[in-house]
């Protein structure tokens, strides 16, 4: 039998700070630091950050997201990169170690400031060559 | 813009070293402070010991070393800690290490990328023990 009378510790301002975060499911025109954003997530027990979407948000690395199952990118600005491959990288194994891990999210307007992004090679190649019509069109208009 | 994940989170500085020995590092901590001592580029520092935390790709960018460091769980195939860069001269999102030895350090949450001739080095490296 547990005791009722027991007080609990105080949650610290970090904790309460991360679980607050890690409970939203909306981020609007918010400057969003990437991995702060993940280890929030990880000290919350979530190794993937699932269901969120990101309105005119800057995202901000340094950091390699990985392009999860869901996850869509809509009129954003992936970061500035003459070359989009230099925004890519290819996973050499079937797992990958360091990445921040985004399932079912949703970026909106959003701007990526040192960030790269990995992934399945389909998806790596979505986004190259989202990157080069978006060029195009820049350099039509 | 407000910020949203940025504020809250208390940390001792690391300081600019250049030596750093038996402690835990956060890497984005670490190149934020080098960044606002204005490099982009982790250079000259020696690290012994410490256990290294993500998540972040880090890519060594010219003479570094690692001596008898583990590089975090393979998960049965080294090749799970290793990214290649689909860009030949240029990556961004990886923390760039310069001039920089790493002595029995540990790595959690940590991924690697570089040349290939650098990724096909530390896989041989750790398929035969620890990274040499």
């Amino acid at each position: 039998m547990t005791d009722q009378t027991q007080a609990q510790a105080p949650m610290s301002a970090d904790e309460k700070f991360g679980r607050e975060l890690v409970a939203r499911t909306t981020f609007e025109q918010e400057a969003v630091w990437l991995p702060s954003l993940a280890v929030h997530h990880v000290n919350a027990g979530q190794t993937v950050i699932d269901g969120k979407t990101f309105t005119e948000c800057l995202i901000e690395g340094p950091a390699v997201m990985a392009v999860m199952d869901g996850t869509t990118f809509d009129t954003c600005n992936m970061g500035v990169a003459e070359n989009p491959k230099t925004l890519l990288l290819d996973p050499r194994g079937d797992m990958i170690a360091g990445a921040v891990g985004m399932a079912n999210c949703r970026f909106v307007r959003c701007r990526f400031v040192q960030v790269a992004f990995t992934g399945k090679r389909e998806m790596l190649d979505d986004i190259e060559n989202g990157l080069l019509a978006a060029r195009g069109k820049a350099v039509q208009a | 813009m407000t910020d949203a994940a940025n504020p809250i989170l208390t940390l001792e500085p690391l300081g600019p070293g250049p030596t750093y020995t038996r402690i835990n590092i956060w890497l984005p901590q670490l190149y934020i402070e080098s960044a606002r001592a204005g490099s982009q580029v982790i250079e000259n520092r020696r690290f012994e010991g410490c256990l290294f935390e993500g998540p972040a790709v880090i890519i060594p960018v010219a003479r570094c070393e690692f001596n008898g460091c583990d590089l975090g769980d393979q998960q049965g195939d080294p090749r799970s800690l290793m990214l290649a860069p689909l860009g030949k001269n240029r990556v961004v999102g990886p923390i760039a290490f310069k001039n920089c030895q790493f002595i029995n350090c540990r790595f959690l949450g940590v991924g690697f990328t570089g040349e290939p001739a650098f990724l096909d080095d530390l896989t041989q490296a750790i398929s035969g023990g620890a990274a040499q």
